[in-house]
């Protein structure tokens, strides 16, 4: 792999000007959408409301209380380190392609890694495989992207996709945060587990990684398509009747994952392994908002 | 269109049977992709819009089911009805007669009747067998029933034509003796059909040989255009008995005049030549004699050669040799009798002695070949040849008393002691009533008496004429040293060189010299053939070519005695070339080259299917190979 390389060099200068943009969450209010200005431990006030008991009495407001006898509390922020969680699907299907889905994905992983440790936050990752997440961190600081290259690395492609397992068993574990899903999705179960982060209070991204061999398949002809994950073989004979209706089914699925994330509220990015990381990081996530 | 076999269209079974394998066998590519899910979906969605989804047309499988298409139908035994000649037992009679070789049809007859002869066989029904019968003097099988037609068609292209003239009656009637019908290749009977390839230039069919014979007459020949010479004979000179006289008969078969000559070969010389004039043909064929005389001392062979360019040439030629073999020693028992005395002397014959009967039993009558009793029979006959003449009674050959003027019925003209003797004008004024042992033949008939008689005994050849040559005008026709002539070459003991009347094919007897080592045959064609000589007589029958043959009798390499004979292919008949209405005795006379009787037959038209299966088949397996 060429991660190390990430780290190198002018790409890495470049990497620094980026920061990950993190949605808050107010409690009771829904979603908020302003962000603290200022980093790392000050305190903001924010609003009052109705004393009730078991609040803290040393956030009642003794100054209005003197002024009309209503018990007020006030309401801080406290500008917490959020903790993004970059979730890498390490399955069989991800290595695949040239280059793999997967080191597309390890890569990209990389990238995200070092915007989030650069920008004092905190980082945990996870390879996803089987029903199973392996988890990293938390880690702090641009120190702990090389422990971050070396993880993403120790973790051959091994297993069936399934998702909504290994997703659920990393929500439960893990302190809620910004969670980044890197995976091709080529599985039917994912949308449980991904309604289980949401759950958690997470913050949900899909970077949706795919082959540009998926999205226009080149082959053609009596074949036995055999699944790298499992083994499964599937006989078809591909002519262009058969390739129209391949990619119509592919259109009809992005689109069912797009108004899937969109109705829960999660940022949905298309990526193919044949486009430049500057691209995907500058420009794609970017315009998404995942990135400033 | 209909179908022998139509069972067989139950193969077509095999063409789902093919498609189920082509889709089966379809060799995939494997081709490892992330993930089959997307791919399991479209299966799912494909195979609810098309079942057949799999199934996929190819070059290949229309190829293939096409070539199945056509071995089921060919299986099926597909057949039209056509109209064709019926199954028979065909029995093909080649008239291998000498008129066969003339040469009106290209190259000639006989080759242009083969010709037909082979394309009968290929045009024989399905399923028929087929004879070939040569027909000549024997008739010859030349291909026993077989439906193979190479082996019918190889007989008649192995056929020869020959010399002489042919017994078409006894070919008709061996083919009437294969049955009336016989095992057709398919188990059927089939009727037996005789196709007669000839010019119809040969005598009359008694009915009986044809009876009841589905005969088809192949007629070959369009001409008669032939002049031949018909007789060639050579006799002593009457005025003087050491020269020789040569006889010559020419005849002009043709309808136009013909204007020629005759030459006269001696010894390979050329010594004379005649002009000859024949008028056209009428209801006889014109004829001209004539006679040779003052051949050179010591002549031996004589050809005799006719010119210009008819249709058949084999008559164009005629030889002859003189007898100048061994003088054989000849007596004559008699009281005086001019006519014989005077024939005698006047023939080519042997040293004649003369005895008075009642002198005879003191000659020593075993040292001669021939004796003649006149007017007397001994009780015991010599161990020689024996011509009697007026026998009176005696216990040897009893008569029944006398015939008064008897009249001259007819007599037995092939009959080579007859040849050339003409007896219309014979009147005999008694004649003894002889009863005839079994072993002689009557030569002329009267209407009372046999008027003579010969025949041949343990090897001791008799002639007896019951009547006194005094009392008959005999010895004053021309008929009377021929018949002489012909009498004591008949009854002279037989050298090579006094053979007369050898015919193509004919056995020569060659008696060797005690002392000959090998007899060596100088043949017509110049080639030779050399026979060892162990002392007894050889018969010799390399004689197919007409022509003057040579016999060398040598020892240590020299030519001990040299004797020529001669083999003529002339004859009356065969000379008669032209094409002639074939009859079958009772009045039937067969149509020439009629239009076979065609009836419906199933053609089957399998072997069509073949060719473009076998095209089909190579096509696919290009296909196979250009896609590979």
């Amino acid at each position: 792999m060429a991660e190390q390389a990430l780290l190198e060099g002018p790409f890495l200068e470049r990497l620094e000007r980026l920061s990950l943009v993190t949605r808050r969450r107010v409690s009771g209010q829904g979603k908020g959408d302003r962000r603290s200005i200022h980093k790392g431990t000050s305190i903001e006030f924010v609003d009052y409301r109705h004393y009730t008991p078991g609040d803290d009495p040393r956030s009642v407001d003794w100054n209005i209380f003197r002024r009309s006898g209503n018990l007020y509390v006030k309401q801080f922020e406290e500008e917490e380190i959020v903790t993004a969680h970059i979730l890498v699907d390490v399955s069989k299907s991800m290595d695949w392609g040239s280059p793999s889905k997967l080191q597309f994905a390890s890569r990209l992983a990389a990238a995200l890694g070092y915007i989030i440790l650069a920008g004092s936050s905190k980082l945990a990752a996870a390879t996803l495989s089987g029903g199973t997440a392996t988890t990293f961190g938390p880690a702090w600081g641009r120190r702990s992207s090389g422990q971050l290259i070396e993880f993403l690395q120790r973790d051959r492609p091994h297993g069936e996709t399934d998702l909504d397992a290994a997703l659920d068993s990393y929500a439960r574990r893990a302190a809620p945060g910004q969670a980044m899903i890197i995976s091709d999705l080529l599985t039917p179960n994912f949308e449980q587990g991904i309604r289980r982060l949401l759950d958690r209070r997470f913050e949900v991204t899909v970077l949706h990684v795919l082959a540009p061999e998926e999205v226009h398949p080149p082959m053609s002809g009596d074949l036995t398509l055999i699944d790298k994950e499992t083994g499964n073989e599937v006989a078809i004979t591909l002519n262009q009747e058969a390739l129209d209706r391949y990619e119509e089914r592919f259109r009809t699925w992005t689109r069912a994952l797009e108004s899937f994330c969109a109705r829960h509220d999660v940022v949905y990015q298309r990526l193919q392994t044949s486009e430049r990381l500057e691209v995907v990081l500058f420009d794609h996530l970017r315009r998404r908002g995942v990135l400033r | 269109m209909n179908l022998l076999a139509p069972l067989g269209l139950a193969l077509g079974v095999l063409i789902p049977i093919l498609i189920l394998f082509y889709l089966l066998k379809v060799r995939r590519t494997e081709y490892e992709v992330s993930s089959t899910y997307l791919w399991q979906d479209l299966l799912r969605d494909l195979a609810a819009h098309e079942p057949w989804q799999k199934f996929h047309w190819s070059v290949l499988l229309a190829l293939q089911l096409l070539l199945v298409a056509a071995l089921v139908f060919a299986v099926a035994r597909p057949f039209y009805v056509a109209q064709a000649e019926e199954v028979v037992h065909a029995v093909l009679v080649l008239d291998g007669g000498a008129s066969m070789q003339a040469t009106d049809a290209e190259p000639s007859r006989f080759e242009a009747a083969k010709r037909t002869a082979k394309e009968t066989v290929r045009n024989l029904a399905e399923g028929s067998m087929g004879t070939v019968i040569l027909a000549a003097a024997q008739p010859q099988v030349l291909a026993p029933s077989t439906a193979d037609r190479g082996v019918l068609e190889r007989a008649i292209d192995g056929a020869q034509v020959t010399f002489g003239a042919t017994d078409v009656g006894q070919a008709l009637a061996l083919a009437s003796s294969l049955g009336p019908g016989s095992a057709a290749a398919d188990g059927a009977r089939a009727r037996l059909r005789v196709f007669l390839f000839t010019d119809g230039a040969f005598g009359a069919i008694s009915g009986s040989e044809a009876e009841g014979l589905d005969v088809r007459l192949m007629q070959v020949g369009t001409s008669g255009q032939n002049q031949g010479i018909t007789a060639l004979a050579a006799r002593a000179d009457p005025l003087n008995v050491n020269q020789y006289q040569v006889f010559a008969r020419v005849r002009n078969y043709g309808d136009a005049e013909y204007r020629g000559t005759l030459a006269l070969t001696v010894d390979g010389t050329l010594t004379e030549s005649r002009e000859v004039v024949l008028p056209a043909d009428g209801a006889e064929p014109a004829s001209a004699e004539y006679v040779f005389s003052d051949l050179p001392v010591g002549a031996r062979a004589v050809e005799a050669r006719l010119n210009g360019a008819d249709i058949y040439p084999v008559d164009n030629s005629a030889y002859t040799i003189l007898n100048v073999g061994r003088r054989s020693e000849i007596l004559l028992v008699s009281n005086g009798n001019v006519f014989l005395e005077k024939v005698l002397s006047l023939l080519p014959a042997g040293e004649v002695s003369r005895v008075q009967p009642r002198r005879y039993l003191a000659v020593d009558v075993d040292q001669y070949d021939v004796v003649i009793f006149d007017g007397y029979v001994p009780e015991v006959l010599p161990r020689g040849n024996i011509l009697v003449v007026n026998p009176q009674e005696s216990t040897v050959f009893p008569a029944e008393g006398e015939v008064r003027t008897p009249a001259v019925r007819g007599w037995e003209r092939d009959d080579p002691l007859l040849r050339f003797v003409d007896l219309r004008d014979v009147a005999i004024a008694r004649a003894f009533r002889l009863t005839p042992p079994g072993w002689m033949r009557p030569l002329i008939q009267s209407d009372a008496a046999p008027l003579m008689l010969a025949g041949e005994r343990n090897g001791q050849r008799v002639v007896v004429m019951p009547f006194d040559l005094r009392q008959t005008n005999l010895p004053l026709l021309a008929a009377y040293p021929i018949l002489m002539s012909n009498i004591l070459g008949y009854l002279e003991p037989p050298t090579q060189a006094t053979q007369r009347d050898l015919r193509p094919g004919d056995a020569v007897t060659l008696a060797p010299l005690a002392q000959a080592e090998e007899i060596l045959v100088r043949q017509p064609g110049g080639q030779s053939q050399t026979l060892a000589s162990e002392g007894r007589p050889i018969q010799f029958t390399s004689t197919l070519l007409p022509g003057l043959y040579t016999v060398f009798q040598r020892a240590a390499g020299q030519t001990l005695l040299e004797e020529p004979f001669a083999i003529n292919a002339s004859d009356e008949r065969e000379s008669d070339v032209r094409p002639r209405p074939v009859a079958l005795g009772s009045g039937r006379t067969l149509e020439a080259n009629a239009a076979p009787d065609l009836v419906p037959v199933n053609r089957e038209i399998w072997m069509w299917l073949v060719p473009p299966a076998l095209a089909l088949l190579l096509i696919e397996w290009y296909w196979f190979h250009r896609k590979s």
